[in-house]
């Protein structure tokens, strides 16, 4: 264990060095705080290497952009002079503001209409009417327009909504959308009072909405958090001071994350801001690991001081804390290659966090403890059998619990959990059939927030708020002047006009239609495109190229759809949209190219990634902790134990997750790959827990059934502190967060169920040497290496069949084995010294003495007999015992140190025969 | 009173040179001249009553994509004193013979037809269109076509400028009758001191007090004594980043171009303004 442990006591050691390194690093990371900054846009959730991001890109530069805010006015007297002087006072105001494009409502679009034969073609309201009849005329003019009722005005007349297009922000403008947002607030107090209603909804409001819900989340979650942590540790090991250990270093290692994405320019996302409660829960665990070993060292005699505690814990804890550290960081690390950025970003802080969190544990912990621990001279024991843990004393009935029904009863019929969970995992394979993805912020709100009820206010009034585009391309110069194509066009938008999934589509051929019918008397026979090039060419004259630019491009080679809706939530919009599109399809034919596109759209689309990417990301993990286990233990049997009773109940989890109606978003697609990179942590404190025990004997239900109860306690605390944690998060009032949080909790308990029942099961075939224990191990090779046990293995050879053997260590005059006792033992001195007292007729008793490199009990080894001597130990012994169940078991897979074995007890005993 | 009997169509080039039928009489001294003496000079040089011109139209979109036009613009001094105005597209193929026939009135809204060809042989009324219409997807809106009565407006003589090399007074011309319908908030008009002629106009949108689009006046020609023309316009729409370039390709003063058939309905009816 030495150097892995050497790290543990570095700040024990150096107490100030340790203190200077934590005060300058928390310094310098520190000062990145004030560049911090939050990004909600929408963009992060965007696969912006994808194919389609090019495409949208295009199409906003060739069709406008498509960062629209819609006002919703309504007022019972709208439609009067005084009413529509302060609406256009306020569109004015609107459109001063620099960043709005253009401002489509009432005052700008245009009206065309026949009335009595003549051609009326102007702007709805180009002027305040001068009295109650104009005005009622404008809105008489409004409502008899296809273009504008329904869409900018309502059908009472009550309600009118301004659509503000906003430029897109330049690189060095990346609060352009925020204070954007500000002054479209100043001029809705402003005006508020003038009319009965009055709001703006759209991507800034989205964006803004996700801030301060974010803002909130970040204040009320972390403060949350640090309490319930705080109190779920000391209620389980009833130690205040143990509590705060986890409190500090996740305050500190937050402050270092936060500092850290400050100096690299990552911003706090929706991902990102739930970072310090995952710090502190998955932080927590450690400190609880490193706090148990602490408590659990006043159990061994020779540790009688808190220096004695905190070198026991450093041995008995560096290592797994070094691979839990690797293991979660890899298990974040591991969504980097997602394509969403708001993912990347996530993985990349939380895997920084993580390291941060370990270097602040390893900096921090042990001198804590070692200052402010319990203090193992203080603890009383009320008997001798008794531990000196009266910390645990609230977890041991649950321990006891959990070890006797969950390990021991289960243990005892191995064949029906492996067919239980078998059939489980079946189960949960068919459910998970029917998973669902949503990427659509929307659904990120409470279903009673404010912005929704707008939404939907807006909807039922007018038109949906969300808006996607149907990109045709033709190929061809001048395709949509073609009657033919503007006919197909318009069957498409009277396909979706119609259909009553979308609300409302427009494209250039609306504009057309309006004028064939106004030029035709008002018939509405003749709402269609014109049936010729030139009348087409000849109606367009009426129109700006601004008012068409948005359906059709210059060349009219491209036409495009502007679609808006209310379709809340991926998977349904997503199935709605590819009906659409195999749809035109079929109308535009293959000749032309069809594409649906625009920021909604991307988002959602971007949903179908998640699962995909999360699939790479836990293959990822799984790989790397396989290999990496592999490599620690030298055996590819380590790396299914670690990964087994991690895997299950991920997927248990998943179908929980279907079945509670929760869809794979952002954050909960990454359940899967955090809950196995934190969850393998209590798998990986067992591994190492069993590999101490069975070198405490040769009885593997006894060897298990100790690993299990040794670390039953912190696996449980852990376990539920981790849950708790999890769990604040059900506080937030983003929906994905409260689902991650919901669904990481029940992970986390799934986890620790099969950590009891699994784990235990597939330890019983695992025999495996972690090359820390290789490496740590001190043996006297050159004695040993004379040793006819050991004859011609290597020095690697002999520690590992060390390693792999059970000790036994004696005291002075303690018998080992005694004359007549009937055994399969054979004992090689590893250290110290043995008398073999033989029983002879000849000569009564005879004494020899054996040292280190020696064996005692060697026929007894072979023929499994009556022992015929009494071993009594002469000077303090380590002895290592070796038996054929042994070598039947854990030498099965080392053939050739098994076999080398078997040959040299033979030439042994073949020696002491003749 | 004094106004400007000119009206838009007839006077793409002319417009903005205001031209009016009164003026004061002998010129002031510079120095001493007001906004609106100024304004009444520029008039009284540059109005013609008969004037027919060809024309080129290149609408620039915000992308830089451009469409060519080509029309011919006819204009008349009736006996009343009013004008008639027929425009005619001729290029490109598919608008060719879209006209647009304007008689103006005393004391009311102009009478109009359209015809598009495509439509049969009909013209269509126009009811009057909204002022800040802008004219068939040009950037020019209605209110800048027609004539513009001094009276309306106050005009607030400014420092003189050098624009381009050239001297030219600098007036602000702000609506000051309550009841005018504009789309601007206010208009700066630079004129050449040397020969009256209006070199550009800044329009500023109402309330917002943004500036709209720009007016760029080049080419000039000397006509005749003090009259002037120019043969290149530029309006450039800041708001909808849109430009719409007006070249002048021919031009006739003679009478015998713009007969007074030219703006009968027949004329058109008959298809006889198509070439």
């Amino acid at each position: 264990m030495g150097s892995l442990s050497e790290l543990l006591l570095f700040a024990t050691r150096n107490r100030i060095l340790a203190l200077v390194i934590l005060l300058v690093i928390t310094g310098i990371l520190a000062s990145g705080l004030p560049n911090l900054k939050i990004d909600t846009r929408l963009e992060l959730m965007l696969d912006r290497d994808g194919p389609k991001y090019q495409l949208y890109q295009e199409v906003i530069k060739e069709f406008g952009s498509d960062n629209t805010t819609v006002f919703f006015i309504r007022d019972p007297n709208l439609f009067t002079p005084e009413k529509l002087e302060i609406l256009q006072s306020m569109v004015d105001d609107i459109d001063a503001l620099e960043p709005v494009e253009k401002v489509d409502s009432l005052f700008n679009l245009t009206s065309i209409r026949d009335r009595d034969g003549w051609l009326e073609s102007k702007i709805v309201l180009d002027v305040v009417p001068f009295d109650q009849a104009e005005a009622d005329q404008a809105l008489a003019d409004a409502l008899y327009s296809p273009l504008l009722r329904g869409n900018i005005v309502g059908e009472r007349g009550d309600v009118t909504a301004l659509t503000v297009t906003v430029r897109p922000p330049l690189p060095s403008e990346k609060d352009l959308n925020g204070s954007t947002f500000k002054s479209f607030e100043e001029i809705i107090d402003r005006y508020s009072p003038d009319f009965e209603e009055l709001f703006h909804t759209g991507n800034l409001r989205v964006g803004n909405d996700l801030r301060e819900y974010l803002i909130s989340d970040i204040v009320t979650l972390g403060p949350v958090a640090v309490i319930v942590l705080f109190l779920v540790i000391a209620l389980l090991l009833r130690s205040p001071t143990m509590s705060l250990l986890p409190v500090f270093t996740s305050v500190l290692s937050t402050v270092w994350t936060f500092g850290f994405m400050g100096y690299i320019d990552i911003p706090v996302n929706l991902l990102t801001a739930i970072l310090p409660v995952l710090l502190m829960v998955i932080g927590a665990t450690e400190d609880i690991h490193l706090s148990s070993a602490f408590i659990e060292s006043f159990d061994e005699h020779e540790v009688t001081d808190r220096n004695g505690a905190v070198e026991y814990m450093a041995h008995h804890m560096a290592t797994a804390v070094i691979i839990t550290t690797i293991t979660t960081s890899i298990g974040f690390a591991s969504n980097m290659l997602s394509n969403l950025e708001i993912i990347q970003h996530f993985a990349t802080i939380a895997s920084f966090g993580i390291l941060a969190n370990a270097v602040v544990t390893f900096l921090s912990v042990p001198p804590l403890l070692l200052h402010l621990g319990p203090s193992p001279e203080k603890q009383q024991p009320a008997s001798d059998i008794e531990p000196r843990r009266p910390a645990f004393d609230l977890l041991q009935p649950i321990a006891d619990f959990c070890v006797k029904y969950l390990h021991d009863t289960t243990s005892k019929h191995p064949v029906w959990v492996a067919t239980g969970t078998l059939a489980l995992i079946v189960a949960s394979g068919v459910i998970l059939l029917d998973v669902s993805v949503n990427t659509d912020p929307m659904t990120f709100f409470p279903e009673d927030s404010e912005i929704i009820e707008h939404t939907d206010t807006i909807t039922e009034n007018l038109s949906g708020v969300l808006n996607f585009f149907v990109t045709v391309q033709a190929h061809e110069t001048g395709a949509f002047l073609d009657p033919e194509n503007l006919k197909r066009l318009d069957e498409l938008v009277r396909y979706i006009n119609d259909g009553g999934v979308f609300d409302r589509a427009m494209a250039h051929t609306e504009h057309l239609s309006l004028v064939n019918q106004e030029l035709n008397n008002g018939d509405p026979l003749y709402y269609r495109p014109p049936d010729t090039p030139d009348l087409v060419e000849q109606y367009l004259m009426f129109f700006q190229r601004s008012d068409i630019e948005s359906f059709v491009n210059s060349d009219a080679s491209t036409a495009n759809i502007v679609v808006r809706y209310s379709i809340y939530g991926s998977e349904e919009a997503l199935k709605e949209v590819a009906i659409l599109e195999k749809t035109a399809n079929e109308i535009f034919g293959p000749g032309m190219t069809v594409n649906i596109l625009g920021k909604y759209a991307l988002v959602n689309d971007a949903s179908r990634q998640l699962v995909s990417n999360e699939i790479k990301a836990v293959a990822i993990i799984v790989l790397v902790i396989f290999f990496m286990m592999w490599m620690l233990y030298g055996s590819w049997r380590a790396g299914l134990v670690s990964l087994m009773p991690n895997l299950i109940p991920i997927i248990f989890t998943f179908s929980i997750m279907v079945i509670a109606g929760i869809e794979v978003n952002p954050a909960t697609a990454m359940v899967a790959s955090i809950v196995i990179g934190i969850a393998i942590d209590d798998t990986t404190h067992l591994l190492t827990r069993f590999n101490t025990e069975c070198r405490k004997s040769e009885d593997m239900t006894l060897v298990i059934h100790n690993a299990v109860k040794a670390e039953a306690i912190p696996v449980i605390v852990s376990s539920l502190a981790l849950g708790a944690g999890f769990l604040v998060l059900m506080a937030s009032q983003f929906t994905i967060t409260r689902d991650f949080g919901f669904l990481a909790a029940v992970a986390m308990m799934l986890a620790l169920l099969t950590e009891f029942i699994v784990t235990p099961l597939l330890l019983r075939n695992l025999w495996a040497v972690s090359i820390w224990d290789m490496m740590s191990v001190k043996l006297p090779m050159d004695l040993l290496k004379q040793s006819p046990v050991f004859a011609d293995m290597s020095r690697f050879q002999i520690k590992k069949l060390v390693l792999l053997s059970v000790d036994r260590s004696g005291k002075a005059s303690e018998a080992i084995t005694s004359e007549r006792d009937i055994g399969e033992e054979m004992y090689v001195i590893i250290s110290g010294r043995v008398s073999m007292r033989y029983e002879n007729s000849d000569h009564g008793s005879e004494i020899v003495y054996r040292g280190v490199g020696d064996v005692v009990g060697e026929v007894i080894f072979i023929d499994g007999e009556m022992r015929t001597t009494t071993v009594t130990v002469e000077e303090d012994v380590h002895l290592l015992v070796l038996d054929h169940q042994l070598v039947a078991t854990r030498l099965r897979h080392l053939p050739y140190i098994a076999a080398k074995l078997n040959q040299n007890m033979a030439n042994s005993l073949g020696h002491g025969l003749t | 009173m004094h106004y400007c009997t000119q009206r838009p169509l007839v006077t793409l080039t002319k417009i903005f040179t205001l031209l009016c039928i009164f003026h004061l009489g002998a010129s002031l001294a510079e120095e001493q001249m007001s906004g609106l003496d100024i304004m009444d000079e520029s008039s009284r040089r540059h109005e013609s009553q008969v004037e027919m011109e060809s024309l080129s139209m290149t609408l620039t979109d915000r992308k830089g994509n451009a469409t060519e036009r080509v029309l011919r613009r006819y204009s008349r001094m009736g006996d009343a004193g009013f004008y008639k105005y027929l425009l005619v597209f001729d290029d490109p193929k598919g608008i060719k013979g879209v006209a647009l026939l304007t008689w103006e009135k005393e004391g009311g809204d102009d009478d109009q037809w359209i015809y598009l060809p495509a439509m049969g042989n009909r013209l269509k009324r126009i009811a009057s269109g909204g002022r800040m219409n802008y004219f068939m997807g040009t950037d020019f809106a209605f209110e800048d076509l027609v004539a513009e009565q001094h009276d309306n407006y106050s005009y607030e003589r400014q420092p003189d400028e050098l624009l381009e090399d050239q001297e030219v007074f600098v007036i602000d011309a702000q609506p000051s009758n309550p009841d005018l319908v504009t789309g601007y908030e206010r208009r700066r008009l630079f004129i050449r001191k040397d020969n009256y002629i209006l070199a550009r106009v800044d329009f500023y949108q109402r309330r917002t007090g943004k500036l709209l689009k720009r007016l760029t006046v080049g080419k000039f020609v000397q006509i005749e004594g003090e009259q002037w023309r120019a043969t290149e316009q530029l309006m450039d729409n800041f708001g909808k980043k849109h430009k719409t370039q007006i070249t002048t390709l021919d031009r006739s003063f003679d009478d015998a171009d713009v007969p007074n058939t030219v703006f009968a309905h027949r004329f058109i009816t008959s298809k006889r303004h198509m070439r």
